[in-house]
């Protein structure tokens, strides 16, 4: 699957900020910025994007529930998620897995490696190839 | 023909002919003689001694004929014996009771027929002695009182053989009895004389009667010498007095309790012993008194040596309880010696629970009985720790350890506060480590955009500073990374994902790896790796040590170094991982803070290397995690070896139970019945566990799994009925076939019990005790688990485990197949993991509950911990829980044959589930 479109979840501005640069300027995506669980959901319906990276630590909706309402929305259920994470502890990555996450990255994260580690999550074969 | 009447004491009758022990014996010249002598004085061709039988006439002597015996009814002496004259026809075809008789109308054409019945000593009447003829003629008088005269020497004859019989019989009686007797004796004396307790029986006026040998051993007198020897002699003068008195109430028939006495060596020394005694009365008289003594100087002089220091233990601010084995006591137990103040405080008990045993205090703090396998465990000599021991809300840490003699001490701490703060520190760095990073997230995200000059190229010296900016985050990111490692692995959370990998394949990882780093380094990165088997660990993990010391190695090299990563075997049960470097070397004093925290040897190396200085601990804790061990070898200036070792991959095999045979357990106090079976059972192909006790039998069943049971009728603690109850009343346990055995036979109420198959006396047949267990054996349906797992290596491990326990196993890789096969086979137990391609374990789980299977009992396996609410969500009859690489083998074991035994009582269902489909394997 080739990314076109890019959607960041983030609470945290800059955060959000430094992803956009990373994902537009060396991913060469398009990129539409959510901060809060809420939102995602109501953007993704709208913006249709190719993969969403969700951060998991959000005061309200939290990750692990976002995600849960983007697979309750026809229009986004099928969007794959990256989970972002600060708390990158070893059981905490296999739940999210289970959650039905697409993959899990953590937090701090390199802008000039995150596009790549995107794809490769996406589309393990492309990596390969 | 008329048969003959039978005579009113028959029964008797023909038990004295057996008791005769006559019938069917070779001819004897005695009666021969006396059967010739018979026939020629009357003149006849035939004459016959004839036993009459129940069914027959049997010739104990014959002329004149050769047949051995004849039908009762064809018999003449039938008639003969029902007087007790002589019986006298003179012509058989004139007499109508014999005249169509085969012997008158035909061969040997018999008409004169005269019989005398033969008395025995008894008053039976045993049979005749007869003379036939074939012509018709009567005996003289002369002739009938001659034949009266030697029909009772035949009788006479008969008696005597019998006599002789009997007294050879009982001669033999008495020279096995006798053989026996001192066999008998023999083993007495034996055990008398191996016993480790002081044995000795004393006459009413207290001279020795007997001692055993510990007995002259402990006191150093020899058996000669004791025999004129009286019991006050080696009793210490000091405690003569109150023995004394124990003696008078002894011989007045009042029983003691437990004696302790002070008895005095030969050499003079003493030795303090314990004991009971029992005194034996004849018509009311004292005839011998006997004791036995255990000698428990050692335990006492370990018990004063430690009251010594009661003071010291008083005051001390950890609690401590020493406790004294009994183990004469049935069951064996700990009595309490001692406490201290700190124990009595934090355990609420007093001075007044001093003596009471374990089991009371246990049952007084409502403790984990767990603790009584730490007292087990103690055997192995070890201390044992026991960690967070709940006790009303509180928390203990324990250790148990041996005290001098047999003591046991118990050191505890009241640790509840520090669980709380330690809680509390988990909650700090779990916040910690996440309101940390996020800010980095976005330093380390900025500083990386302008370094890469994504938003533009930056001038020479600001992309200098943006480059250490940049660099000093990184190394912050790995400090805090670090830090929370070692957090984790010191509160031992460390969460090790175990799988199978080859040492091979790690080395290859970590090169791969750090061939880059080496490169920027110009160092040669060069690895030697033998061709191992696999080893079992967390690779990831692992990786991470390998990494960390290969880095190292590569940050203290020169240019042009070379760093090579060995693997190879270092005995059959460990692989060892080397990592050599051509560096400066580490001084001998150093090498011990190496693997200290935050340690780099000389504080001007940090900036050099850039290190966090916790990577060595790190990697010494996880490999001792692995069971492992880390060490380096360096001489300074040579450079070092920083190597680590870690354990082949172990399979314990499972105790009492291996895979091949099935378990048979017996259960018999009676060695030669034990020896027989044994063998029997083993030649069979079985495993044969054996218990001689009731007791015994219990204990095993609680830790193997027996197929089938040979119980003893009889049992020195019970009946094999009562271990029956016993068997039936643990639900994993109802249908174990059972098969008794002993002289005894169970009460006939057992075979109501299906699975009771049989029951062999004192002889035990072979083949039929072979076929009857197989039988049973076949008969059973096996417990049928269901185990969906993806990993192919740790299903393999799984069913391994189940069909050690004598289950039946299906499999699937997946979660869809694993419903598939569920329904199509009704598993008495699903064991699922809850990570699954595809339809997960949720989604298994989920679906089954809409089905017949929803009471199924569930073994999931799982390597997540999970929540409550997760737990809830993956339950569906009794379901276990364990976590993966975190528990053992045996946790996984008892968790199976836990569930098990929450089968229904009328388990196998019926009707039986429907065979299982050709193929078990979905791919």
């Amino acid at each position: 699957m080739t990314i076109r479109k890019i959607m960041m979840v983030d609470d945290e501005p800059h955060i959000r900020r430094i992803g956009e640069l990373s994902l537009r300027g060396v991913g060469k995506w398009q990129v539409v910025l959510a901060g809060s669980g809420r939102e995602a959901i109501e953007l993704a319906q709208r913006e249709r994007p190719d993969v969403i990276l969700l951060d998991v630590m959000m005061p309200g909706m939290d990750g692990p529930a976002t995600l849960a309402g983007l697979r309750d929305t026809p229009e986004t259920a099928v969007i794959p998620v990256i989970f972002l994470t600060a708390k990158a502890q070893r059981h905490e990555v296999e739940r999210y897995r289970m959650l039905g996450a697409a993959g899990v990255l953590t937090k701090p994260f390199d802008p000039m490696t995150l596009p790549e580690e995107v794809r490769a999550i996406i589309d393990p074969g492309e990596d390969l190839a | 023909v008329i048969g003959a009447p039978l005579p009113p004491d028959e029964e008797e009758r023909l038990e004295a002919l057996k008791r005769a022990d006559i019938l069917d014996t070779p001819p004897e010249q005695a009666f021969d003689d006396l059967t010739r002598l018979a026939a020629k004085l009357c003149g006849t061709p035939i004459a016959l001694v004839a036993l009459v039988d129940r069914d027959r006439q049997w010739f104990k002597s014959k002329i004149g004929i050769s047949i051995a015996q004849t039908p009762r009814e064809q018999s003449f002496c039938a008639h003969a014996i029902l007087g007790n004259d002589p019986f006298h026809i003179a012509d058989a075809a004139a007499d109508a009771r014999f005249a169509d008789h085969p012997w008158v109308t035909g061969d040997p054409n018999i008409r004169l027929y005269a019989a005398v019945p033969l008395f025995t000593r008894d008053q039976h009447k045993l049979g005749t002695l007869c003379v036939l003829d074939r012509v018709a003629r009567p005996l003289s008088a002369e002739q009938v009182d001659t034949l009266s005269v030697l029909a009772r020497q035949v009788a006479a004859q008969i008696d005597l053989r019998a006599s002789a019989g009997n007294l050879r019989r009982t001669n033999a009686a008495l020279t096995f009895a006798v053989r026996e007797a001192r066999a008998a004796k023999e083993q007495l004396d034996d055990l008398l004389d191996n016993a480790s307790d002081l044995i000795q029986s004393l006459g009413a006026d207290g001279r020795i009667l007997y001692a055993n040998r510990a007995w002259r051993e402990a006191l150093g007198y020899t058996a000669a010498e004791i025999s004129k020897m009286r019991f006050e002699q080696v009793i210490a003068p000091e405690d003569l007095k109150r023995m004394n008195k124990m003696w008078a109430a002894l011989t007045r028939g009042e029983p003691l309790g437990l004696v302790e006495a002070t008895l005095l060596r030969k050499d003079g020394g003493r030795v303090i012993v314990e004991g009971g005694a029992t005194c034996r009365f004849v018509d009311g008289k004292p005839m011998a008194v006997r004791s036995i003594f255990r000698d428990i100087t050692a335990r006492k002089h370990h018990e004063e040596r430690f009251l010594r220091y009661a003071d010291v233990v008083e005051a001390m601010q950890i609690g401590l309880l020493v406790w004294r084995p009994e183990l004469s006591a049935e069951p064996s137990t700990f009595r309490l010696l001692a406490t201290n103040r700190a124990a009595r405080e934090l355990l609420g008990i007093t001075e007044h629970h001093l003596n009471a045993t374990y089991h009371q205090i246990a049952a007084l703090l409502a403790a984990t009985p767990a603790i009584d396998a730490y007292f087990q465990a103690l055997d192995s000599g070890e201390v044992v720790v026991v960690r967070d021991l709940d006790h009303k809300n509180r928390v203990f840490n324990a250790s148990i350890f041996r005290l001098p003699g047999p003591l046991i001490g118990v050191a505890f701490d009241d640790v509840t506060g520090q669980k709380a703060v330690d809680r509390l520190k988990d909650e700090f760095v779990s916040t910690v480590s996440h309101e940390l990073r996020t800010p980095l997230t976005s330093i380390r995200g900025a500083l990386g955009l302008l370094e890469a000059g994504v938003l533009g190229a930056l001038p020479t010296d600001a992309l200098e500073v943006v480059r250490i900016a940049r660099s000093n985050t990184d190394r912050l990111v790995r400090l805090i990374n670090d830090i929370l490692d070692l957090e984790k692995i010191e509160a031992g959370k460390l969460e090790l994902k175990t799988s199978t990998f080859t040492p091979a394949g790690l080395v290859a990882a970590t090169a791969r790896m750090l061939q880059g780093v080496a490169e920027e380094a110009r160092v040669a990165l060069h690895t030697d790796v033998a061709d191992l088997d696999a080893i079992e660990g967390d690779e990831d993990r692992l990786v991470q040590v390998l990494t960390n010391l290969v880095s190292n190695a590569i940050k203290f090299s020169e240019p042009g170094d070379v760093v090579t990563i060995r693997a190879q075997q270092v005995s059959n049960a460990r692989v060892r991982f080397s990592v050599e470097d051509q560096g400066e070397g580490i001084a001998e004093q150093d090498i011990p803070k190496l693997f200290g925290k935050f340690q780099q040897l000389d504080a001007s190396d940090k900036r050099r290397r850039g290190g966090t200085g916790l990577g060595l601990s790190i990697s010494k804790a996880i490999v001792e995690d692995h069971g492992g061990a880390i060490g380096v070898t360096s001489a300074h200036g040579r450079g070092s070896t920083f190597w680590f070792e870690l354990p082949n991959v172990e399979r314990p095999s499972l105790p009492s139970i291996s895979p091949g045979g099935s378990s048979v357990l017996l259960v018999t106090d009676d060695l030669a019945c034990a020896m027989k079976l044994g063998s029997l059972l083993v030649q069979e192909g079985y495993t044969v566990e054996r218990a001689s006790s009731l007791c015994d039998a219990e204990q095993l069943i609680e830790t193997g799994m027996p197929r089938a049971a040979v119980v003893a009728s009889q049992l020195p603690d019970g009946d094999g009925v009562a271990f029956l109850r016993k068997l039936r009343a643990r639900r994993g346990l109802r249908n174990l076939p059972v098969i008794f055995v002993g002289s005894l036979a169970p009460p006939p109420g057992v075979f109501a019990d299906r699975f009771v198959v049989g029951h062999e006396g004192e002889r035990i047949d072979p083949r039929r005790f072979t076929a009857t267990l197989r039988w049973a054996l076949r008969a059973r349906t096996l417990p049928r688990t269901l185990v969906i797992e993806d990993d192919a290596s740790a299903r393999a491990v799984v069913v391994r485990q189940l069909t050690a326990l004598g289950f039946e196993c299906l499999q699937a890789a997946n979660g869809v197949d694993g419903i598939r096969l569920a329904r199509a086979s009704a598993p008495d137990l699903i064991v699922l993991d809850a990570r699954l391609p595809g339809l997960d374990g949720y989604g298994v789980v989920e679906t089954l509950r809409t089905e017949a299977s929803r009471d199924t009992p569930l073994l999931m396996y799982t390597a997540l911990d999970l929540s409550p609410t997760e737990r809830r969500a993956l339950t569906l009859g009794p379901t276990r829980f364990v976590t993966k690489s975190r528990s053992s083998e045996g946790d996984f074991v008892a968790a199976a044959r836990e569930l098990l035994a929450t089968l229904s009582p009328t388990w196998p269902p019926t009707p039986p589930p429907p065979p299982a489909p050709p193929s078990l394997k979905y791919r």
